[in-house]
């Protein structure tokens, strides 16, 4: 109820004066950046530093915000370019363009994984897509975005977002296969 | 979240602390606040920046303001000469060619004196 009353208050405040109330973004959105970001490093801990680091910036550019984009695409794209800071800080050579071998070790780590055998065979299977591959799945799969925005998000053409995405669902399919 | 994605989210096997969205909201509330007095450092940072602006500037338009007024100080002799040459001409314009010799001799010693005096 709190949340339908909350999307009321926030059209009614971008219809009068396109100004956005950071603690009504901060309700709507903040599990949903989570998940996103979550998805992306993994790990809990990893995951909210960098939520908080994406929700200080976005309050920190809420003023600025010209309504170019749609205000969620704009925070996704924060929260992304968040998660890429935060990886190429975290691991030396990271690389989009390749697979991410301490995926399952950090996946391990976590305190908050609790995977059964489906969810760890689902996670071998990720762990076997380069990181660009890994993150556009991700977002379209577990986030639900549309292939314009993720375009948007990883700078690049829906096309090659759209080929990429049936790349990474075809070779998860044949993964999943093989451990069955 | 949808039901939907929470079950794609459950299919991964992630789980959180109890209560975690509620206290991470209010964790970023408090930092959200804590953010604020360094915006404001920020903009002290920039009144001092406009303040040394502003006294540069007038730093220069003063320097420049020196070096128009020893520019133009220049032009002022030219002046003081053109008007000692016309006088000279007009003093001199009906006289006989062994006067003039000694009316130019006399102006040009008057002259010559008041410089002195000046200087």
């Amino acid at each position: 109820m709190d949340a339908i009353l909350s999307s009321y208050e926030l059209e009614d405040s971008i219809n009068s004066s396109m100004s956005y109330d950071f603690n009504i973004l901060l309700s709507l959105h903040h599990d949903r950046l989570y998940w996103m970001i979550r998805n992306i490093v993994i790990v809990h801990d990893d995951a909210q530093d960098v939520s908080q680091n994406t929700w200080i910036k976005i309050h920190k550019g809420l003023d600025g915000f010209k309504g170019a984009s749609k205000i969620e695409t704009w925070m996704f794209r924060i929260a992304y370019n968040e998660c890429m800071r935060f990886l190429k800080q975290k691991k030396q050579h990271y690389s989009l363009d390749e697979v991410d071998i301490s995926y399952l070790t950090s996946l391990k780590a976590d305190a908050y994984f609790d995977g059964d055998q489906s969810s760890k065979a689902l996670h071998s299977a990720l762990a076997q897509l380069t990181e660009r591959e890994r993150h556009i799945f991700s977002l379209k799969y577990f986030d639900a975005l549309k292939f314009t925005q993720i375009a948007d998000l990883v700078n690049t053409n829906v096309n090659s977002v759209k080929t990429l995405y049936y790349k990474a669902e075809k070779k998860l399919k044949q993964q999943i296969e093989k451990t069955q | 979240m949808s039901n939907k994605r929470a079950n794609l989210t459950r299919a991964l096997g992630f789980k959180r602390p109890l209560n975690h969205e509620e206290e991470s909201k209010k964790q970023i509330l408090a930092l959200v606040q804590k953010e604020k007095p360094s915006f404001f450092r920020v903009k002290k940072a920039t009144v001092f920046t406009a303040f040394s602006g502003i006294a540069a500037s007038l730093i220069i338009l003063f320097f420049l303001n020196d070096v128009a007024t020893s520019t133009t100080a220049q032009p002022q002799t030219v002046i003081d000469e053109d008007v000692f040459v016309t006088s000279l001409l007009m003093e001199t314009l009906l006289l006989e060619e062994g006067e003039l010799d000694t009316a130019i001799q006399e102006a040009l010693l008057d002259d010559f004196e008041n410089d002195l005096v000046l200087n």
